[in-house]
Order: C-alpha cells, then sequence, then structure tokens
C-alpha cells in the first residue's frame, strides 16, 4: 500500500510539474525581423515574369551563401543580367511552355537561376559554365562576358543556353532516372576529369561522344547529348555523325534512348523541342525580342 | 511489479526535467530583439553611407596567399533609394562606374557590393592565370564605426584584408584626380637612413605598393676605412598613399621603431625627397631607380640588335616618336609592314615593348587577315632547349640604360609582367578573335616580318637599343 501511495505520488507531481509551464505567454512578436527588401524595376519585372508565374526566384545579385566557395566568383553585371533573364524567358521558360505546357514547367523547371559574373576556375585550366543543384537550382556563370558571346547562336548556347538546357536534362534525370542501357552503350569508355586532356579533348566524336565532355560521366553524357540535340539543326547533328565515323553508331543509338526517355517520362517529342528553340532563337537574332525592356506588360 | 517500477523510474525523471524548464529566470539587457537592433544597426549605417555629401574614401588593401598588392584609393558615393553605388579609382583618373549594393546579416553586419562593377571587383576577378583572384574581396564585414572620426572599419570576407572609409571633404573626380597623380607620378625605388645610429635601407615594390626595409649590421671596415655592413633582418609591410605620403598596413617595426605613416613631399623632384615619420622622428632619404630617365629622352633614332651570341643581327633606323605624351611612342621602321607602341613607364624610368596588336602604319587600326586574325607581337620566353608563349598584356621587354648620356645604349631586359615567365624574344602570331575558336593562338603570322636583312616573323633573343640620332 505504501509503495502504491508512493507511485500515485510521483505521478501526479510528475504531471503538475509537467504543467507548470502553460500559463507562460507567447510573444506574438517574432524575435527575428528582417528588413524590407527595396525593389528595383528589374526586380519587379522578375516578379512579373519569373515569380508569380512559375515560383521562379531569379538572383542576379550575388550572395555568398548561393555560390560555391570552392571557387572564386563575382557578381553578374546589372545590365547583362537583364538580357540574361529575357533569354531563359524566352529561349528556356517559355519554350517548355510551348512545347510541354506550363504545368510541367511549373512542376520541374528548376526554382532558382544564380547568376555570377565570371567562369568558375578551376586550377587545371577549365572553368566552369554552370551547375544543376538539387533538382532546384540552376548556376550561371559568366554572365558579364554576354556581350562577347551572344553575336552568334553558336556561342550564345555553347556559353549559356545549352548549358541550361544541360543543368535542366540532369534536373530531370534526378525526377526520373533515365534507363541503365544509355550507359552500358559507351560504358568503358568513360574517363572522368581527364576529358579535357589529350587526346580525349579532340578524339571524342571517333570515341562515341558528341562533345568533349560527355566523356565525363553517364549522366554528364545524358545532358550533352540532349542539350547539343536541342540547340543544333539536322545538318550539323548530322555532320558530327559523319565525323565521328565507325562509331557514329553509337551517338545515334544514345540519342535514341533520349528521345525515348523524353517521349515515355515527359510526353516531350524531341524533334518538336528543337524545332521551338531554334525557332525562338532565330527570333532573338532577328531581333523580334526586346533583350533590355523592363518593362511589365 | 516491475513495470510499474519502470513508470515510477521515468515519471520522476519528467518530473526532474519539467522542473528544470521552469527554473530559468533571464534579465532582457535589452528592449529590442538583436536582429531588430542589427537592422536598425545597418538602416543608420545606411543613412550614413548615402548621407555623406561627397561620398567616402575607400583604403581598399588587396593580396591573398599568391602575393601582396597593397591598398588602392577607391573613391564612393553611395544612393539611397535604388542601393547604387558610383565608383572610381586611382589606377584611372576619370573612369567611373556604378553598381548597386547592399547592407545585410552574416555572422554580423556585412557591406557587399552585389552587382559587377570593373572597380571593386576588378582584384576579385578569377582568370585561368589566377584561378584565385588576385586577393580583392568585395564583401566586407563591417567591424567598427567611430562616431567621432566617422571611420568605419571593414574586414573583406574572403581574404581578410582589413580596409576603411572615410567621408570625402571634397567631390570624387577631384579627389580620384588628385590621387591618380599622386599614384602614378610615385617612383621612388630605395631609400637609406639610420634609426638610434643603425643603418636601414630597403627597396619600395611600387607596382604591388610594398615596403621593404633592411636593418643592417655592420661586419667590418673595407679597405678605405668604410664600414662594410650587411642585412641582418629584413621586414615588409604593404603600403596605401595618401595625400601626405603613404601609410602601411600594419606598423612597420624597424630597430625598435614602429613606424605607421610616412609623409613624403610629392610637389619635390622625386630624386630629393625624404620620406618623415611624424610620430617618432625617423626620417628616410629616398632615391629613384639609378637607370631613371624622363619620357622626353627617348625620342629619337635607334638601332637593335638581337639573335643569339653566335650569329646577331642588327636593325638599323628605328624611329621613336612620341604617341600619347608622357605615355608611349610608336616605333616605325622595326617592322617591315607595320608599325608599334612602345610604353613609357614612369615608375621605372624605362621604355617597354609589349603584348600588342600591331598596328597598320600611320594609323591606330590594328592589322586583321581573313577578317578574323589579327596579327599580334606575342612575348616568347626563349631557351637554349625550350620556348613559352603567352597572351598578356602585361608581358614583355623593358631598356635598361647604360648610365651614358652621350652614347646612350639600353640593354633589353624582362619587364617582370609576370613572376613566372620572363620575355627574351618575340614572335608575330595571328589572334583568332572568334570566340569559338579552340585557342586563340592560331597560327605563326609568317608573311610579315621584323625589318633588317633577312628579317623575319621571329625576333629571337633582344639584346641592345642603341641611340644613334
Amino acid at each position: 500500500m505504501k509503495r502504491f501511495v508512493f507511485h500515485t505520488a510521483v505521478i501526479l507531481a510528475a504531471l503538475s510539474a509537467a504543467c507548470a509551464c502553460v500559463k507562460d505567454q507567447m510573444s506574438e512578436k517574432s524575435v527575428i525581423t528582417v528588413s524590407e527588401k527595396k525593389m528595383n524595376d528589374f526586380d519587379k519585372w522578375l516578379e512579373a515574369n519569373f515569380l508569380l508565374p512559375y515560383n521562379i526566384d531569379f538572383k542576379y545579385r550575388f550572395e555568398m551563401n548561393e555560390s560555391d566557395m570552392n571557387y572564386f566568383t563575382i557578381p553578374a553585371d546589372y545590365e547583362y543580367s537583364i538580357v540574361m533573364a529575357h533569354l531563359v524567358k524566352y529561349l528556356c521558360v517559355e519554350t517548355y511552355d510551348e512545347v510541354a505546357g506550363i504545368t510541367f514547367t511549373r512542376s520541374y523547371f528548376p526554382k532558382m537561376f544564380f547568376l555570377t559574373g565570371e567562369w568558375e576556375y578551376q586550377n587545371n585550366g577549365t572553368f566552369i559554365l554552370g551547375t544543376a543543384e538539387g533538382g532546384k537550382k540552376i548556376f550561371l556563370a559568366g554572365v558579364n562576358l554576354l556581350p562577347q558571346y551572344m553575336n552568334t547562336a553558336e556561342d550564345l548556347n555553347h556559353y549559356y543556353i545549352k548549358t541550361i538546357h544541360h543543368e535542366f536534362t540532369h534536373i530531370l534525370n534526378q525526377t526520373i532516372d533515365f534507363p541503365v542501357e544509355f550507359s552500358s552503350i559507351t560504358g568503358t569508355s568513360y574517363v572522368a576529369d581527364s576529358w579535357s586532356d589529350a587526346p580525349f579533348n579532340r578524339e571524342f566524336l571517333q570515341n562515341g561522344f558528341i562533345t568533349d565532355y560527355a566523356q565525363h560521366s553517364d549522366t554528364e553524357d545524358f545532358a550533352e547529348m540532349l542539350s547539343e540535340y536541342v540547340t543544333h539543326n539536322q545538318a550539323w547533328w548530322d555532320e558530327q555523325i559523319k565525323k565521328a565515323g565507325e562509331k557514329g553508331h553509337l551517338i545515334n543509338a544514345k540519342l535514341d534512348i533520349v528521345r525515348n526517355y523524353m517521349m515515355d517520362a515527359f510526353n516531350i517529342d524531341l524533334d518538336v523541342l528543337r524545332a521551338t528553340i531554334l525557332r525562338r532563337q532565330e527570333d532573338v537574332f532577328n531581333g523580334y525580342v526586346d533583350l533590355h525592356s523592363i518593362t511589365i506588360k | 511489479m516491475k513495470a510499474r517500477t519502470i513508470l515510477t523510474i521515468g515519471l520522476a525523471g519528467l518530473l526532474g526535467l519539467s522542473a528544470q524548464s521552469c527554473l530559468k529566470s533571464y534579465v532582457e539587457y535589452f528592449d529590442e530583439s538583436s536582429s531588430e537592433r542589427l537592422n536598425a544597426y545597418l538602416e543608420g549605417l545606411g543613412e550614413l553611407l548615402s548621407g555623406e555629401t561627397y561620398g567616402w574614401h575607400m583604403s581598399y588593401f588587396i593580396g591573398n596567399e599568391d602575393g601582396e598588392h597593397g591598398g588602392i584609393n577607391i573613391a564612393l558615393k553611395f544612393g539611397s533609394a535604388l542601393d547604387t553605388v558610383r565608383a572610381m579609382s586611382e589606377e584611372d583618373a576619370t573612369a567611373a562606374y556604378t553598381s548597386h549594393y547592399v547592407l545585410t546579416t552574416d555572422s554580423g553586419p556585412v557591406l557587399s557590393f552585389d552587382t559587377h562593377n570593373p572597380i571593386l571587383h576588378k582584384y576579385g576577378t578569377a582568370s585561368s592565370d589566377y584561378y584565385e583572384g588576385q586577393g580583392g574581396d568585395f564583401q566586407f564585414f563591417i567591424i567598427g564605426y567611430d562616431k567621432d572620426s566617422k571611420v568605419i572599419r571593414l574586414k573583406g570576407k574572403r581574404n581578410g584584408k582589413l580596409c576603411e572609409m572615410t567621408p570625402l571633404a571634397e567631390p570624387m573626380e577631384q579627389f580620384n584626380a588628385k590621387m591618380y597623380t599622386i599614384n602614378r607620378n610615385f617612383y621612388v625605388s630605395t631609400f637609406e637612413g639610420d634609426i638610434d645610429g643603425k643603418k636601414v635601407t630597403g627597396d619600395i615594390d611600387v607596382r604591388n605598393r610594398e615596403f621593404i626595409a633592411y636593418e643592417m649590421e655592420a661586419y667590418g671596415t673595407g679597405e678605405d676605412g668604410e664600414t662594410l655592413y650587411d642585412i641582418a633582418n629584413t621586414v615588409s609591410v604593404p603600403y596605401i598613399l595618401t595625400e601626405k605620403g603613404l601609410r602601411f598596413y600594419e606598423p612597420l617595426e624597424v630597430f625598435g621603431k614602429s613606424l605607421e605613416e610616412l609623409d613624403f613631399n610629392f610637389d619635390l623632384p622625386q630624386s630629393d625627397t625624404t620620406f618623415r615619420s611624424a610620430a617618432t622622428g625617423v626620417t628616410l632619404k629616398g632615391s629613384i631607380p639609378t637607370d631613371w630617365l624622363p619620357y622626353e629622352f627617348f625620342e629619337g633614332t635607334y638601332s637593335l640588335t638581337y639573335g643569339s651570341f653566335g650569329s646577331t643581327s642588327t636593325i638599323n633606323n628605328i624611329v621613336l616618336t612620341p604617341e600619347e605624351k608622357g605615355v608611349n611612342y610608336r616605333v616605325k621602321g622595326l617592322g617591315r609592314q607595320f608599325d608599334l607602341l612602345m610604353e613609357y613607364n614612369i615608375r621605372t624610368g624605362r621604355l617597354e615593348l609589349r603584348f600588342q596588336a600591331v598596328l597598320q602604319p600611320g594609323s591606330d587600326e590594328a592589322i586583321v587577315d581573313d577578317d578574323r586574325y589579327i596579327v599580334v607581337l606575342l612575348p616568347w620566353e626563349l631557351g637554349p632547349d625550350s620556348g613559352g608563349l603567352w597572351m598578356n598584356p602585361d608581358l614583355g621587354m623593358a631598356t635598361r640604360w647604360n648610365g651614358n648620356r652621350e652614347n646612350p645604349v639600353f640593354d633589353w631586359v624582362d619587364n617582370g609582367g609576370a613572376k613566372r615567365f620572363a620575355t627574351t624574344s618575340f614572335l608575330l602570331f595571328y589572334y583568332d578573335t572568334d570566340e569559338t575558336a579552340d585557342s586563340p593562338y592560331y597560327d605563326t603570322a609568317e608573311k610579315y616580318s621584323f625589318a633588317g636583312n633577312g628579317g623575319t616573323y621571329q625576333l629571337p633573343y633582344l639584346r641592345t637599343f642603341r641611340k644613334t640620332k
């Protein structure tokens, strides 16, 4: 009986103690306050064209926490950021709207773009044009060099737009993995970081790869295949296959898998996507797109 | 029974924890939360930055593990409505660029120049030559602010250099023009003096703004009875030029004296000036390079020798005429189908032949072939067994005077444009302007040649440059 009384007393004491703080009042005021951000005209344009329709945060002002501290980067130029925002919108975001519908774009397109001014230089002489992170963010480097690399579609694609399609492919792959058969076609020829060294930097086509960087790994190969295909016309592609010689059929075999993947996983016809990108690219170079306006329509 | 005991022990533990949760008693030392106080601090700082009539002077120190570059004077004018900032640097008399800034929090208050500005991001920009940049920060922790002196102390987030800002007392253009002139015309290269009877000598690296002092120690007597000295200790500190002289990044400790600033009269000929430390009374006599020559001395006609010692060749009748006074000369007669420019380096008092696009005769236009290939004078590090080429506008060769005013002869030496590259020779090369090309090094421009008998697109081993009239 004594033991029962003791146990009961302990239980009651514990319950009452647990309730002892219930009377404390929570302050209605947060201890964390955030200063109000001043929005300039470009910020308002970005809000109207990226944030509200797509929930995409287009960051053009430098934030150390968004950058990769392994590299020494600098901020993007304000005026060139405006041009880049137009290019991303017209050549990428709205392309996918047109081909796959706005729901696809809203669902899969990365939720953040982060721009910096220079490439990310590595100590081996190579540099990084962009990266994708966690299926949500695309980092675009070298924005300050845009004026010298947007005179031709080849340059613009090579340094920027192809990079976005490349990184977006990674994001799609992170959402739905590509078939393992892809990896086995040239599976013994991937060379990791040696892709930029001789002879790999010269003989990639003859080894069954569409670019030198495609030799890095199967995931990069897949992204290079898709991004190179959709940013070039058929004549260019045929020329690469011809240069590849007897290994050309390997590149086309990988392309078939890429094509089927896009159709099966996302209901996107790769050739329709390419035609749309090339048509929009023409629009840009024909001056049909005002790349400098920040008037909200 | 056992279960009841476990339950009891568990509840007793809960009792202990719960009782503890209410024992806390704390005192609010501030009426506002830390983030409210930080935001208020930043708001106040923002008003301060944008409120200064003429803007701010920033002493901007640069450097990383790769090397020190001393301090650069930057003039800043902060706007308020849209967070814009206009910047000028002592490295250019008139150029001004506007970009954005933000006052933000990151483990403390931070001033970040967060859109690109060619002045504020110049030394933080990485390249294939400097993949970590050159030690210039563009985000700064605000580590202190003195209300009386209005000095804002900053620390670079990436490279950690300490910088500071003070209000300008004159329009930024006026201040910058003054500092540009001081910077451009400062070329004292060595100094000597004594501190409490002990001999001190030193070098001034004006390119990297570094002051290098040698504490000298007597070790014997020479044949003529003079005291012989050796270097006992070397100390070096980056500096920044001021309107009065120069200020060290940290005190220069020499023979027990701590020197923070040295006064210098920029109006006097620099061969006849003295550095003075007002705080310690130390004076150091400055000297200019022994082979320093004024710009005007170089106008005239020259002959140039080049080649290995076994087969030296000569190019005669090379004529130097002033192009931009005090800055460079047009060189006619060195190239067979083209003109070149030689730059005057006021700090060394030498002429320099650097990497450049060769010019059409009498024109400012470069020679371009096939609307694509620019012909360039390419620095060549030619050695007995190997050679290196580098397209870098800082690289080239300089003239070293023999000291004879009546019969001036100059040796060609590397201009010190890079630590790991010494130019000995030049090549005419095609620079491919097509950015899609695998490399800007297209091919040797063998269609063009240097003058003289047997002149080709190569100019190996430059030897001498003799002024003939």
